[in-house]
C-alpha cells in the first residue's frame, strides 16, 4: 500500500503536469482567438471567389484553360495538413487515419503526397509513400508567402502532367470543440453552376475569358490554399485548447481523489496510533 | 426609380459592404462601366480607381479601390477588390503623404522595378484622393 510520502508526491507531481497543461491552454486560447478572427475574415472572400472562378468553369469550354482541363485520374495528389505539434486531441490522428482510407481507395493510381505539418511528416515518411514536399514549422507566421509556395508547386505538378488531380486534406474549422475533416478537389477546378439562374445564358468577358483566367486562377489557388492553411491553424489551436482544458480538469480529478486517499490514510494513521497508546496504557494500568 | 439589386464589395479582409442599390460604376481595364438591375451576366476585371453607387434612398457612395474583379448577375453584383475604402473614410493626410513619397521616388533615379511601384504607388494615392474631394470638396 502506498505510504504518506508516496501520495503527497504524486499529488505535487500531478499539480505540476496541470501548471503545463493550462499554460498550454492559456498559449493556445490566445493564438486561437486571433486565428478565428483570421479565418472569419478570410471567408467571404474566398468563398465569392471560389463561386466565380466555379461560375467561370461551368461556362467555359474546359479546354479552354490547362487548370479546368479534366484529365483521366492515373495520378493523384495529396496536400495532407496536420499540425507541428501533438497535444491537441484527435486532430493530427483523425486526419492520418481519413487521408489514409482515402489512399487506399486509390487502388492501382499511383499516389503522390505533399505534407503540411509535422506530424503529418512522420507517420507518412515512415510509411513507403510517395512524397514530393514537405513542409515543416509552417504555422509559425503562417504568411500568404507560404500559399504561394504550395500553390507553384501543385501548379506545376498538374501543367507538367506530373499528377492528373489533386485534392487538399485538412481539418476545417467549426468552433473551438469541432473540427471536421474535409477533403477537398483543387485541382482541375471544379465547376460550380450559379443557382441564382436555371436558366442563364452566357457569361461576358471583359476583355476575355482565358485572359481573365490567367489572372484570376493564379490569386483563386492562393486564396484557396491560404484560407485552408487557416482552417487548419484556427483548428489545431481549438483542438489544442480543449485537450489541454480536459487535461485540466482531469488533473484536478486526479488531485482530489488523491487528497481524499491521503486524508484517510492520515485518519487511519492517527487512529491505530491512539489505539496503540490507549491500549498501551491500559495494559500498564492492568499490571 | 429605378430596379434595385444587391450590391457586396468584399476584400479579402471584411465584407467591406453590402447593399441594395440602383446603379454602380465601377473603374474596368477598359474603362469605367455601368451596371444596372438584370445587367446580362459578366465577369471583367478592375484597375485602380472610383466606385460610385446610387443607392435605394438616392444617396450615393464613393470608394477608392485598387483593383480586382466583378462578377455581374442578373440580381447581384459581387466586387471582389485587393483593397477598397470608402470616400469618407480615407485619411488625406496619409494619401498626400503616399503621393509626395511616390514623387519623390520617381525623381530619384532607380532600378526598373523600384519605378513600377513608385508609379503604382503614385496612382493609388492620387486616385485616394480624386475620391476624397468627392465627399469633401475643398
Amino acid at each position: 500500500m502506498a505510504s504518506l510520502r508516496d501520495i503527497k508526491q504524486r499529488i505535487a507531481g500531478v499539480k505540476k503536469t496541470q501548471q503545463i497543461t493550462r499554460a498550454l491552454k492559456m498559449v493556445a486560447a490566445v493564438k486561437f482567438r486571433k486565428a478565428q478572427q483570421s479565418i472569419l475574415q478570410a471567408r467571404p472572400y474566398a468563398n465569392r471567389l471560389n463561386e466565380i472562378v466555379g461560375h467561370i468553369a461551368h461556362d467555359l469550354d474546359r479546354n479552354l484553360h490547362p487548370l479546368l482541363a479534366e484529365r483521366a485520374p492515373a495520378r493523384i495528389g495529396y496536400v495532407i495538413i496536420t499540425a507541428d505539434q501533438g497535444l491537441c486531441g484527435s486532430f493530427n490522428a483523425n486526419i492520418i487515419r481519413r487521408a489514409e482510407a482515402e489512399i487506399r481507395a486509390q487502388e492501382g493510381n499511383d499516389v503522390e503526397l505533399i505534407l503540411i505539418g509535422k506530424k503529418g511528416v512522420d507517420y507518412f515518411g515512415k510509411r513507403g509513400y510517395k512524397v514530393i514536399g514537405n513542409y515543416l514549422k509552417f504555422f509559425k507566421d503562417l504568411s500568404f508567402k507560404q500559399a504561394d509556395e504550395i500553390e507553384d508547386i501543385i501548379r506545376e505538378s498538374y501543367l507538367k502532367e506530373q499528377l492528373d488531380r489533386i485534392y487538399l486534406v485538412y481539418n476545417e474549422f467549426k468552433s473551438a470543440m469541432r473540427q471536421d475533416v474535409t477533403i477537398e478537389q483543387i485541382l482541375p477546378i471544379i465547376p460550380i453552376i450559379p443557382d441564382e439562374s436555371k436558366n442563364l445564358v452566357e457569361f461576358n468577358f471583359e476583355p476575355d475569358a482565358v485572359k481573365i483566367l490567367d489572372v484570376l486562377i493564379p490569386r483563386y489557388l492562393n486564396v484557396k490554399i491560404w484560407r485552408v492553411l487557416l482552417e487548419s491553424y484556427t483548428s489545431e489551436m481549438g483542438a489544442r485548447m480543449t485537450a489541454m482544458e480536459n487535461a485540466t480538469e482531469n488533473s484536478n480529478n486526479i488531485i482530489n481523489d488523491l487528497t481524499l486517499e491521503y486524508n484517510k490514510l492520515r485518519q487511519e494513521k492517527i487512529t491505530s496510533e491512539i489505539l496503540e497508546i490507549v491500549s498501551g496504557s491500559e495494559a500498564l494500568k492492568g499490571s | 426609380m429605378d430596379k434595385v439589386f444587391d450590391l457586396e464589395i468584399i476584400t479579402p479582409l471584411s465584407v467591406l459592404y453590402k447593399a441594395k442599390i440602383q446603379h454602380v460604376r465601377l473603374p474596368g481595364v477598359a474603362g469605367y462601366l455601368g451596371i444596372k438591375a438584370g445587367h446580362e451576366p459578366f465577369v471583367t476585371t478592375l484597375t485602380i480607381g472610383e466606385i460610385k453607387a446610387n443607392l435605394e434612398n438616392n444617396d450615393v457612395k464613393y470608394f477608392a479601390t485598387s483593383g480586382g474583379i466583378v462578377e455581374v448577375l442578373p440580381n447581384i453584383t459581387t466586387i471582389l477588390v485587393e483593397t477598397a475604402e470608402e470616400a469618407t473614410e480615407i485619411n488625406l493626410e496619409r494619401a498626400l503623404y503616399a503621393k509626395e513619397r511616390a514623387e519623390r521616388r520617381l525623381a530619384e533615379k532607380t532600378t526598373k522595378t523600384d519605378i513600377n511601384r513608385a508609379k503604382l504607388a503614385l496612382a493609388k494615392a492620387e486616385n485616394r484622393i480624386k475620391v476624397i474631394k468627392k465627399v469633401k470638396p475643398e
